[in-house]
């Protein structure tokens, strides 16, 4: 972690993506290092499980590793790793559909205890996680990407390739999906009675 | 409704907060790592495994082909073909004519084999070899002390 620290500046940056490319695969090991978290965090949030999220990882540090040469700015490393992490999720979920139902928050009610008594911390995180996989990828990716990676709408244009007004949208449609599968996941009896 | 979202909002990122096990991040960077050691290693290094499998495959035919016995030292061969040149053999047989006749000195070597030549020879050669020139005597003893059967038998021409 002591090597990770000393590679904080712009030109240890710089000089370690040089040593990388030449093929020094230590240098190339800080790399990863310094974006793992990046890289496999967003990769779980937008997979939602962590066997998925590692083959992802692996998958873009070998694509990073291959193109080295192309990432000339290091400040546009982080941005390239979120486009090439996300292209992939979406390729894993062509490959490989869900496995899992996507059930809906009425159904996952109807199977469980009352919601009013099982408002656990974790079933509530269960529940966002399934808000979260009902989403189309492209929505979700933009929620992930500005909610919880904490990009601005600019940089989740740019990450996905599309104008910021398509990013907002998409961001403002996923969210009020999210709300609505919360809210009819808590509160089903005051729904179905309207 | 905006509020419930900011807390519904809060709690998706306090989730998403909790720290990824170090365990997660070595285990990605050890396969990483692996894969591009295994590009990267050069083809000539894993030659020696095909190199020491086609020697042994080569020792393994010869020792198959070149120890066995050829074909033609299995089956007897016939003595004139495979002693086509043989002029001593020649001159040692006995012709019935005499030694003036023949215009050599006679001598004892038609009458004695040699020994030497006939243990040095394969016993396929000596089984079917040339006929022994000396005549063959055999001794009869009959109860009668006066009276003794000789046997000779000779062998004339081929």
């Amino acid at each position: 972690m002591a090597a990770v620290a000393a590679m904080d500046g712009p030109d240890e940056r710089r000089d370690t993506i040089a040593a990388a490319r030449a093929g020094d695969l230590g240098a190339f090991e800080l790399l990863m290092r310094r974006h793992e978290r990046l890289v496999l965090a967003t990769a779980l949030r937008l997979t939602g499980n962590m066997a998925d999220a590692q083959d992802i990882s692996q998958e873009v540090f070998l694509r990073l590793y291959k193109n080295l040469g192309k990432v000339q700015a290091v400040n546009a490393l982080p941005a390239w790793l979120y486009r090439v992490t996300v292209n992939a999720c979406h390729d894993l979920r062509r490959r490989r559909p869900a496995s899992e139902p996507e059930s809906s928050a009425c159904d996952l009610v109807a199977g469980g205890m009352d919601p009013q008594t099982s408002l656990t911390q974790a079933e509530r995180r269960r529940v966002l996680e399934m808000s979260l996989r009902i989403l189309p990828e492209k929505e979700r990716a933009a929620l992930v990407l500005r909610d919880l990676e904490g990009l601005s709408t600019e940089e989740v244009a740019r990450v996905l390739g599309s104008s910021e007004a398509t990013v907002r949208s998409q961001i403002s449609k996923a969210r009020a999906k999210v709300h609505d599968f919360v809210e009819r996941y808590f509160s089903p009896r005051e729904r179905r009675r309207t | 409704m905006n509020s419930d979202f900011e807390e519904t909002l809060e709690f998706l990122r306090e989730a998403h907060r909790e720290p990824i096990p170090d365990a997660h991040f070595a285990a990605v960077r050890a396969r990483v790592l692996a894969e591009l050691s295994a590009e990267r290693r050069p083809w000539w290094r894993g030659i020696w495994a095909y190199g020491f499998a086609a020697a042994a495959l080569t020792a393994m035919l010869l020792a198959v082909f070149v120890g066995r016995t050829p074909r033609s030292a299995r089956v007897p061969l016939d003595p004139h073909l495979a002693q086509p040149h043989k002029p001593h053999a020649i001159l040692e047989r006995p012709t019935g004519a005499s030694a003036a006749d023949q215009g050599v000195r006679p001598t004892n070597a038609g009458t004695r084999p040699s020994h030497r030549r006939h243990t040095a020879a394969p016993a396929a050669y000596r089984v079917i070899g040339p006929p022994d020139p000396r005549p063959l005597v055999v001794k009869l003893i009959t109860d009668d002390p006066n009276v003794v059967i000789y046997w000779i038998a000779s062998i004339k021409g081929e």
